[in-house]
């Protein structure tokens, strides 16, 4: 990873350095702050132009929270996030900017570069606008409509597998996962670089989750697009994704190719979380590694390693000391004391 | 599946349940049949509509209002009495909803459990008394035996009192898992997390020893963490209680490890059924072919995911024919989208539902003549 402000790699289009999202516990009569839920602590990743970051973890990782802390809609409480911008370089050429120093009105602008589609298909469209109302309200906000846009509007549906008589219905004629198509078509109209897709599939039905991955699939390569992907469903992540990034209680545990993180993990939390996947195969031997107790509580988290509690390779220095996150192989990165060190199995590929 | 034989625990005959709603009449399981076996687990699964919940309601006669229920739901009922054990036959279906002998049934030998185990524990009440409930209401204990002075072995049964019914509440507890059982009885289900209210819910569930336990999608609000930890705490139970499980999910990696049979169902009527490896190493129905070929595997790189087109039709303006055929990548045209297929056995203990096999063209004059036609 690039440690000295210069980026190494010319590819990479954003890059997260430290970032932390503390939410404060208030308590007693006068709301005093009386502690802090750390959602996100010192989280380190980039993304590569054209290539999607699966952001992976179980409830309450903070998974959620650092994607939307990246685009600023929960403001950080510390950190850095450099993005490579189109939108606001005047040179036209891609132009390396600080989202958190940046304004109001700049980054504005800057969201012309990023978007993002949600969880939910039915909250996150307003049920009082009609398809073309919905997909134009980015262009109408950046000040883009004009004469070509219902021609505009026409074609990002027809791309995401609508047809074009659909732009003047509402959001509830339609069903969970053309719902969910609108929301894609919406996160394109501005032709943006990077998205942050949020647990896009995970309300859908599988055959209907199928074609969603594959169209975001088709996206990415017809409009070079990179895409932070988080989801909690680890075969989900592992088909969508070039690399993977596995988060625990606000931390990253984990960050490598998806085939090389899948095949040999080398943090013991990754090695439980997929040996615990449910397989659609009725022959294969359950060998899972079942993590004991619960998820540990980032407002109350245990001291030194936050997995230790769980983890069945602990010793006493994991009790003491926070591991940090080590670039281990080229391009893989954990953050455990023993990484390497351990003979962990991943799966078969 | 259609014999009976002394394995059998509830037997599901042409199961048909129809709302008539002002939009129109959704018949929201269309003939079901089949099976339960004592100490064994089927799996039902299918897409959100597919009626997987609401026949596992019909089993315990719980079809919601305006639901009407047509078929045959019989619970085969085993008693030892005289010293040798005799199968009582209940029909579920006919017996009063709100009835006595219902309710002994309903939480009794037939228990369920939920998706959502935040809004199926009441939040004023202690898990504990979640259990004590049940207890209370299902559980019998023998007070003394007249078998030694007469011929016939009757046992006078009591209910249990409120302090055995507490030292089971913690004993169930301990079972599936919670630490500190003692203490937590009397946890309120807002301290506790997900994946333990799920186990106060399978403790409530198993505390009256049911010969069947109805699954409805358990682990799908939870992590896979704990999912994995709830799974094997039912395979475990299971073992040691002999009950059997009705599964229902839409998680096939879930129902693989799991079920010993399973059903797979669309728009209300099974469309395949078997035992799991039958049909997960040879799936008959185009259906679940591609249902199966449509997941992500951990493990496995595909480059596509293999997709059924469309989308579930309406349940108001179901196609004709064959429900599926709208979709099917085998579709054939002038048959399918004519003749309505039957459920028939196409292999070795599978049955499916599809006209590209012979079995499944029923016996009409009419459909005869199409298939002879090409």
């Amino acid at each position: 990873m690039a440690d000295n402000g210069n980026v190494k790699d010319e590819n990479i289009l954003l890059e997260v350095k430290g970032l932390k999202k503390y939410f404060p516990i208030t308590g007693g009569m006068m709301r005093k702050v009386v502690g802090y839920v750390k959602a996100v602590d010192d989280v380190n990743f980039f993304v590569r132009e054209g290539e999607t970051l699966g952001l992976v973890g179980e409830s309450g990782c903070g998974k959620t929270t650092a994607g939307r802390a990246v685009m600023r809609l929960y403001e950080p409480t510390d950190g850095e996030v450099r993005f490579k911008s189109r939108a606001l370089s005047k040179s036209g050429k891609p132009e390396w900017v600080s989202l958190r120093e940046l304004n109001k009105e700049q980054l504005k602008t800057v969201y012309q570069d990023i978007s993002m589609i949600f969880q939910d298909p039915i909250g996150s469209l307003n049920p009082r606008m009609t398809v073309y109302d919905i997909i134009t309200e980015p262009l109408l906000i950046h000040n883009k409509v004009g004469p070509n846009t219902e021609e505009h509007v026409i074609q990002l549906l027809q791309r995401v597998g609508l047809r074009p008589e659909h732009i003047r219905r509402y959001p509830h004629e339609f069903s969970g996962g053309q719902r969910q198509r609108i929301g894609i078509a919406r996160s394109l109209a501005l032709n943006p670089q990077l998205i942050i897709c949020d647990e896009p599939v995970s309300a859908l039905d599988v055959s209907v989750q199928a074609q969603t991955l594959n169209l975001l699939n088709d996206l990415k390569e017809d409009f070079n697009l990179a895409y932070i992907f988080v989801a909690h469903d680890l075969s989900v992540v592992q088909h969508i994704s070039d690399r993977v990034a596995v988060m625990y209680v606000g931390r990253i545990a984990e960050m490598a190719e998806s085939i090389e993180l899948y095949s040999q993990p080398l943090h013991p939390y990754t090695e439980a979380l997929m040996s615990s996947v449910p397989r659609p195969n009725p022959r294969a031997k359950k060998q899972r590694i079942i993590m004991e107790g619960d998820v540990a509580d980032p407002g109350n988290p245990p001291p030194g390693c936050l997995f230790h509690p769980r983890c069945r390779y602990v010793q006493e220095k994991c009790k003491i000391e926070v591991p940090e996150l080590r670039e281990i192989k080229p391009d893989h990165y954990a953050a455990c004391h023993f990484a390497g060190e351990l003979d962990l199995k991943g799966v078969a590929m | 599946m259609n014999e009976i034989t002394d394995d059998v625990l509830v037997s599901i005959r042409d199961l048909r349940i129809r709302f008539d709603v002002r939009d129109g009449i959704v018949n929201a399981v269309d003939g079901a049949n089949f099976t339960i076996r004592r100490g064994k687990t089927l799996g039902v699964i299918g897409e959100s509509g597919c009626g997987k919940s609401m026949t596992a309601k019909a089993i315990m006669n719980m079809v919601p209002k305006p639901g009407i229920m047509t078929g045959e739901v019989t619970l085969y009922k085993r008693h030892v009495e005289n010293g040798s054990q005799i199968v009582e036959e209940i029909r579920l279906d006919q017996l009063d909803k709100d009835g006595e002998e219902i309710r002994k049934i309903r939480g009794g030998t037939i228990t369920m459990i939920f998706q959502e185990p935040m809004s199926s524990l009441t939040p004023v009440f202690s898990a504990g008394f979640h259990i004590m409930e049940a207890v209370k209401l299902h559980r019998f204990l023998p007070i003394e035996s007249i078998g030694e002075t007469m011929t016939r072995n009757i046992q006078k049964k009591r209910q249990v009192s409120l302090e055995e019914a507490r030292e089971i509440a913690i004993d169930m507890l301990q079972k599936v898992g919670l630490p500190n059982a003692a203490q937590r009885v009397d946890s309120y289900p807002h301290q506790l997390s997900g994946g333990q209210r799920q186990r106060v819910m399978i403790a409530i569930a198993l505390s009256t020893h049911p010969d069947l336990l109805i699954a409805d999608e358990p682990t799908t609000a939870l992590d896979v963490s704990i999912e994995a930890q709830i799974l094997d705490l039912m395979r475990e139970l299971q073992e040691t209680v002999d009950m059997a499980i009705l599964f229902i999910t839409h998680n096939m990696g879930v129902i693989a490890e799991m079920a010993d049979e399973m059903v797979v169902m669309y728009m209300g009527k099974e469309v395949e059924e078997g035992s799991v490896i039958d049909i997960f190493e040879n799936p008959k129905h185009p259906y679940t072919r591609l249902l199966l070929a449509s997941i992500p595997e951990i493990g496995e790189k595909k480059r596509e995911l293999a997709t059924i087109k469309g989308m579930t039709p309406s349940p108001f303006d179901l196609p004709t024919g064959c429900v599926f055929h709208p979709r099917c990548p085998d579709f054939m045209p002038g048959k399918c989208d004519v003749v309505k297929p039957l459920l028939a056995t196409v292999a070795k203990n599978q049955n499916a539902r599809c006209l590209m096999y012979d079995p499944c063209w029923p016996d009409t004059a009419e459909a005869q003549a199409i298939k002879a036609k090409a």
